[in-house]
């Protein structure tokens, strides 16, 4: 598929920026590390690049905080090599010091200075500058941020998500070339959080800084990020953009973990899906022994991926949005759990074969616990895992 | 009647009545031992009062600070005593606090012969008695030194013996007063300065140049110094007689002895809460400094060291104390402290031991409760504000 084709399926134009042709800010390069004697990480490989926001999304505890120690330098990698700007940073030959890596971090435990007031906390990574330089900045960044009524105050007379503002605060203020986000917004309430990723973009933005964040929050991920980066099993094992990691994972684990949907059992006869909502004739096969694309600037979908082989045992995945109940469809299914979200039902709905599927309805529509229904999928833009 | 009882019956109220009990109790048992103790003595013909105070001593003192002879009174000695506690007392912190200090950090290095020495100089002085200590130095530099008539000499005016170390005297002349004034001129200066950089950085942004200029003036004021240090005192060397040296400044080898014991020792523990207060900030405290681009000193000074004072100072007023307390155990050394000739030597001639006793007890508490105030002086100006 070519860069063209690309553009066009995926649906969202990022420009000029998205060119695999440029030269990436931040190159890692089979990295490995190890903590008291476990493998965190392996042989993982990422490139970010200039000015953008990179995120990496994964699930709690699968070393995503340890990877951005490895990146300022607190922790000493097993094997591998980190790049900055074509520059050797940290291999198993050298390692430079935190302090002269140009890395800013704001940290998941805030790590404020207990003994200094937040307006002294903030300026403190400033201490070699006349104020007159950066204090400009500095009034913008706290009033964004909403600190202006806590400058005086002590870290630990604020709240949870008071100090992880200021935290934020303290990393932006020196703009540097390189900010290291550990969950930035997790403490945040929801009503502020949303506010806050779009103020957090526009002063990495602002700035030039080339961000990476890690979380776990999928909205943070997809608000703020230029292209994100899928963490699972000690690897990166899907980079992309957001978009594209919703709507084209390429493998089960993306798929399971990155929004909500659900897997049918299936066959490949002829070429085409045979499953228990009928035939499918285009879908996106992805195979079990996939090339590794953690690597590749971006990971196009079908790229390198052969052609679905006869009697191929399959899973494959629907997004609740996309499975609609319609009484007038001859599939029929009766609704087992019933998730109330606001402005949608989510329907669980088990299929006469005891296959279950999810459906995202308005709430407008209810219905109730144990109703049989019909269901409508759209059999487009589907995405079919080789099962083993 | 029955509901005032029932007012009365209240945890806050029990707890006074049992209260007031306990003190009126321990009260009456203090007052009784008191009135037993004067009866007593009075049945002895013991005489009880300040006034041999006045008295004559009748016995010399191996070293003094002020001017004392066999004739002065029990008030002059006692003078003496706690000056020569007090002197004994300040070379012990001071020197405890360096070698604490440094051993401390030296503790924490990642040179692996450097760690190995100070735990072993720790483990090894701390857990031996420190009478024990003293007694061993004592017979260690009794064994080392040379006697009075074959002296180490360093220099032509410097002589170290068994009778201690003798040294110039040096009396100050009005060149050295001048000098002495010019010093703190230029300290005031330098603080007045500094503090308009910082104002005139926070103003214009520019730096105000202040370290250069100050190191210069410091190389040219020690040099000048230098220069003129003949010409601002005159000179009394130690003159060798028969019985070793007259005139001159000695110290005796006891006071050496008694500060370098108590302070090898205390030291073995300042060392400890040192490295324990230095490990005890946070590491992600030394994380975030390294992520805003401090250097390791500026992280020391405005990180580690601030946060490591808050926790280290009450145990080191605790070992401080300890220290000025185990000065007492002079005796056995025979340094003329205020335990060993007040309530030991005068105290046996006079045999006014409840009077010594309380004394030299208010001594060593007024002592105490001074460090302990201008510690908790200096902890407060450290601690943490949290408002």
């Amino acid at each position: 598929m070519s860069q063209h084709e690309q553009g066009k399926n995926v649906g969202q134009n990022l420009g000029e920026s998205m060119g695999p042709h440029r030269e990436p800010f931040i190159s890692v390069e089979n990295l490995s590390f190890a903590y008291k004697g476990l493998t965190v990480i392996e042989a993982m490989s990422l490139q970010v690049m200039p000015k953008e926001i990179t995120c990496i999304l994964g699930a709690s505890g699968c070393g995503k905080t340890s990877f951005l120690k490895v990146l300022a330098g607190f922790i000493h990698p097993s094997s591998g090599v980190i790049k900055v700007r074509k520059k050797i940073i940290s291999s198993p030959y050298h390692l430079l010091a935190p302090q002269k890596r140009g890395m800013g971090m704001s940290f998941q435990d805030h790590a404020l200075f207990p003994h200094l007031s937040v307006y002294e906390n903030i300026v403190l990574g400033m201490k070699s500058k006349p104020p007159k330089e950066y204090k400009q900045r500095l009034e913008h960044i706290v009033h964004e941020l909403k600190l202006t009524s806590l400058l005086q105050k002590y870290p630990n007379s604020i709240s949870g998500g008071e100090q992880q503002r200021c935290s934020l605060a303290r990393a932006l203020l020196p703009a540097p070339s390189i900010l290291l986000l550990d969950e930035p917004l997790a403490s945040q309430d929801v009503e502020l959080k949303e506010k806050l990723i779009l103020k957090l973009r526009s002063l990495i933005k602002e700035n030039g800084i080339t961000a990476l964040l890690v979380t776990h929050d999928q909205q943070e991920a997809f608000y703020m990020a230029d292209r994100m980066g899928f963490l699972h099993n000690k690897r990166i094992i899907q980079f992309s953009t957001p978009y594209e990691m919703y709507h084209r994972p390429n493998s089960l684990w993306t798929a399971q973990f990155i929004g909500k949907g659900s897997f049918l059992a299936g066959e490949i006869t002829q070429g085409m899906l045979q499953t228990e909502l009928g035939t499918i004739k285009n879908f996106r096969y992805v195979p079990l022994n996939k090339p590794d694309t953690s690597s590749m600037l971006l990971s196009h979908s079908n790229v390198g991926y052969p052609k679905p082989q006869e009697k191929k045992q399959i899973k494959v995945f629907f997004r609740p949005s996309e499975t609609q109940i319609d009484s007038r469809s001859a599939i029929r299914g009766k609704i087992t759990a019933v998730f109330f979200q606001g402005d949608s039902f989510l329907y669980e709905i088990i299929l006469p074969s005891g296959a279950k599927v999810l459906s995202q309805m308005s709430s407008h529509y209810k219905y109730a616990l144990g109703e049989a229904v019909g269901l409508r999928i759209r059999l487009q833009n589907l995405t079919a895992f080789e099962s083993g | 009647m029955k509901s005032l009882f029932a007012s009365l019956n209240t945890i806050r109220v029990r707890s006074y009545i049992i209260q007031a009990v306990v003190v009126l109790s321990i009260f009456l048992v203090i007052v009784l031992i008191v009135l037993n103790m004067i009866t007593n003595m009075r049945q002895r013909g013991i005489p009880l009062g300040l006034d041999f105070l006045d008295s004559e001593t009748g016995f010399s003192v191996l070293q003094s600070l002020i001017e004392y002879t066999e004739l002065s009174s029990y008030a002059k000695l006692f003078l003496v005593g706690i000056l020569n506690t007090i002197l004994v007392s300040v070379i012990g912190l001071v020197l405890t606090t360096i070698i604490g200090f440094t051993v401390g950090i030296a503790r924490l290095s990642n040179n692996w012969l450097m760690k190995k020495l100070t735990i072993s100089y720790i483990e090894i002085f701390r857990n031996l008695p420190i009478l024990l200590q003293i007694l061993f130095w004592n017979s260690i530099f009794r064994q080392i030194l040379p006697t009075s008539d074959n002296p180490f000499s360093i220099g032509e005016n410097i002589h170290i013996s068994l009778r201690g170390i003798f040294f110039p005297k040096l009396t100050p002349n009005a060149l050295f007063f001048v000098m002495l004034a010019v010093l703190v001129l230029l300290i005031i200066a330098f603080v007045v300065i500094r503090k308009y950089a910082v104002n005139y950085l926070n103003r214009t942004g520019k730096i105000f140049p202040v370290w250069r200029p100050t190191l210069i003036a410091m190389g040219l004021y020690g040099l000048v110094f230098l220069l003129l240090f003949d010409n601002m005192f005159a000179f009394e060397n130690p003159v060798a007689t028969r019985f070793g040296f007259d005139k001159g400044t000695s110290v005796i080898l006891e006071l050496f002895i008694l500060s370098f014991s108590l302070a090898v020792y205390t030291a073995t523990y300042i060392a400890e809460q040192v490295r324990a207060s230095i490990e005890a900030v946070d590491k992600g405290q030394k994380e975030a400094a390294a992520a805003l681009g401090l250097k390791p000193f500026m992280m020391l000074r405005y990180i580690v060291i601030p946060q490591a004072l808050r926790i280290i100072i009450p145990p080191l007023t605790n070992l401080y104390l300890n220290l000025v307390k185990n000065s007492s155990l002079a005796t056995a050394i025979g340094y003329p402290d205020l335990v060993a000739i007040f309530a030991g030597t005068a105290l046996n001639q006079s045999g006014r031991a409840i009077e010594i006793m309380f004394l030299t007890m208010a001594v060593y508490l007024s002592l105490s409760l001074l460090i302990s105030f201008l510690m908790n002086w200096y902890n407060r100006s450290v601690k943490l504000i949290e408002r």
